[in-house]
């Protein structure tokens, strides 16, 4: 079952353009100037009950917008969207009952107040009865032990502790869709690995359909199964993660532990020296290359493990961004997930 | 119903919060009795020299003084931090986190904030209103319950007003000085609107309706006011409600159809 459906969805903002100078602050206040930019362009995508989906794509590239246009915080230009059979443009009390959005860079929770006051709040907004306030809360603390902090005031909490906070107050409604942007951003290594395997244990457990945008791959790969890629408001991929590294890595890693510090220059020559520190070297060889090369290795080099990998996916996502804006316009190849480079 | 709700819950955990803040009791307290003393100093100046100010005498003007102090210390308690944070929010996009939960949002951020601190300067007015009616023998019952009507309207007028001002930042990052402006034009209400030449008793009566704010209320603890003046106040309380709900309606539309 669609829990979100997107057909030919597009947004054009309208941007005023202002001169410089006192004399062009003159002209554009008597014969205002503006221009159209298209931040989403006609793209169509559904999301399944249960569903993790990772909306990817570089700084500008309509992931937010498509976002908010879809938790009704901003009306689309052309096309239809459905959010659990809502129209979320029409932004209906019960819609908004039934979502969550969830921004890494704004968050809901009261400045000076008690992280608790705010579960508070929301609990009237959401209307949620004492004993499922009680039950959800205590779940959501099993996860993420956050009743020490929500006593503190949100100004003293650390960035991590109020993101947990922010979970806490984001899903105390028990929503069927949560709209993710950038959870993780500015968060230390240990608390990004609590928020994902959070938000895996309770996407899973709730069976709540997750579109989630981030910059750390990390998240990504622990989280997606699917992800939808936009650039330049267009999609440029629409496939499993597993695809998209498959697709877009024609080059194989092999890392090569040797007994002797070696020059990088000297294994110059079985492939590109991706990093080396004299004992550790890794190699981006061609994909088809790499048993010739390994056994070159092995045979020529004081070798004492040898390994092959793909490479990180931020190189297959660099390489379909860069793809699709030198392709730009040029749509991907029939329904979503055949992208050709 | 869900929205009175949760304002209920919003303010009572901003009292519980304003009680641990003692700074600022302090200095509030320091704050009123200066008023209170600066109050005896400007009355007394005043009246050294005339009998009455724009047909009000000593008493009258205790009286509209009170009001003054009684609805500019309503203002910096609920009023400006609760339009300031609105203005915040709209101007940062964190208005976001607010719109998208199912509630009337405006009355939420109406009721968001809370300075307690500045109760006493509505006790002072209050005193000063109350006793300078008691010392002109006007403290009966029946002006006691036309004081509490006109100044229930004129909070209602004075907030209209204000979120009016705070809704214009879906349009202007500017409103800060638009609300400084209104601030300082309050202070026109220390004097009965007869004081001033004509044109300001225009722009005080229906622009910045000061005259509805404070010397209605003033006349009501007097039992100087008319059927005309409760219409008055009734009509302009009414218009500025309307335009501060139509503002805000029109802002979050504009918002929802350009993003900013």
């Amino acid at each position: 079952m669609d829990y979100i459906s997107v057909k030919n969805l597009s947004k054009t903002y309208l941007i005023k353009e202002r001169s410089e100078g006192p004399l062009g602050w003159l002209t554009s206040l008597v014969s205002p100037k503006s221009s159209e930019k298209t931040a989403v362009d006609d793209i169509s995508f559904t999301v399944k009950q249960g569903e993790v989906v990772g909306f990817l794509g570089p700084n500008g590239a309509g992931k937010t917008t498509t976002l908010k246009i879809l938790s009704g915080l901003l009306y689309p230009t052309a096309g239809q969207i459905s959010v659990l059979g809502y129209q979320p443009q029409l932004r209906s009390k019960e819609f908004l009952k039934s979502i969550s959005l969830i921004m890494g860079q704004r968050q809901q929770l009261i400045w000076d107040l008690p992280a608790m006051e705010t579960f508070r709040l929301n609990q009237k907004i959401f209307e949620i009865s004492d004993e499922q306030f009680k039950q959800t809360y205590g779940y959501l603390d099993e996860l993420l032990k956050v009743s020490k902090l929500a006593k503190a005031p949100v100004r003293t909490l650390s960035l991590g502790e109020k993101m947990k906070c922010e979970l806490v107050a984001s899903l105390l409604h028990d929503p069927k869709v949560l709209f993710l942007d950038e959870p993780t951003i500015g968060l230390d290594v240990g608390v990004q690995r609590i928020v994902r395997s959070f938000i895996r244990d309770y996407g899973r457990e709730r069976n709540v359909s997750v579109l989630l945008t981030s910059h750390y791959m990390q998240d990504i790969e622990a989280l997606c199964e699917r992800v939808v890629v936009v650039s330049d408001g267009k999609i440029s991929f629409d496939d499993t993660l597993e695809s998209l590294r498959k697709r877009m890595s024609d080059h194989r890693i092999i890392t090569v532990e040797l007994s002797e510090s070696v020059m990088a220059s000297a294994l110059g020559r079985y492939g590109l020296v991706r990093s080396a520190d004299g004992f550790v070297h890794e190699l981006l060889v061609p994909a088809a290359e790499v048993v010739g090369v390994c056994s070159q290795v092995l045979a020529e080099q004081p070798v004492i493990d040898i390994s092959i990998g793909d490479p990180p996916i931020e190189e297959a996502l660099l390489k379909l961004f860069m793809a699709s804006q030198a392709d730009a316009g040029q749509k991907v190849k029939g329904a979503p997930g055949e992208y050709v480079a | 119903m869900k929205t009175l709700s949760a304002v209920k819950a919003l303010l009572t955990a901003r009292l519980q919060a304003n009680m641990k803040d003692r700074v600022p009791v302090f200095v509030s307290l320091l704050n009123t009795a200066l008023l209170g003393l600066s109050v005896y100093v400007v009355i007394e100046i005043f009246f050294g020299n005339v009998e009455t100010i724009g047909g009000w005498n000593k008493q009258q003007s205790i009286v509209l003084y009170g009001a003054f102090i009684l609805i500019r210390s309503f203002v910096q308690m609920v009023v400006l931090p609760n339009c300031e944070a609105a203005s915040k929010l709209i101007i940062s996009k964190s208005i976001d986190t607010y719109l998208s939960k199912p509630v009337d949002v405006q009355t939420i951020l109406a009721f968001g904030q809370l300075r307690l601190w500045h109760i006493f300067g509505v006790l002072l007015g209050l005193g000063l209103m109350l006793g300078g009616s008691h010392a002109q023998g006007q403290l009966t019952l029946q002006t006691l319950g036309a004081f509490l009507v006109f100044m229930v309207l004129a909070c209602a007028l004075v907030y209209s007003v204000w979120f009016s001002i705070a809704s214009l930042a879906f349009w202007t990052k500017k409103t800060g000085n638009i609300s400084h402006l209104l601030f300082m034009f309050l202070t026109t209400g220390r004097f009965p609107s007869g004081a001033y030449p004509e044109w300001i008793q225009v722009v005080i009566m229906t622009v910045v309706p000061v005259f509805f704010i404070m010397e209605v209320p003033a006349q009501s603890a007097m039992g100087m006011t008319t059927g005309r003046s409760l219409a008055g106040a009734v009509l302009a309380t009414l218009a500025f409600l309307l335009l501060s709900r139509l503002l805000w309606h029109w802002g979050v539309k504009k918002y929802l159809r350009e993003g900013a």
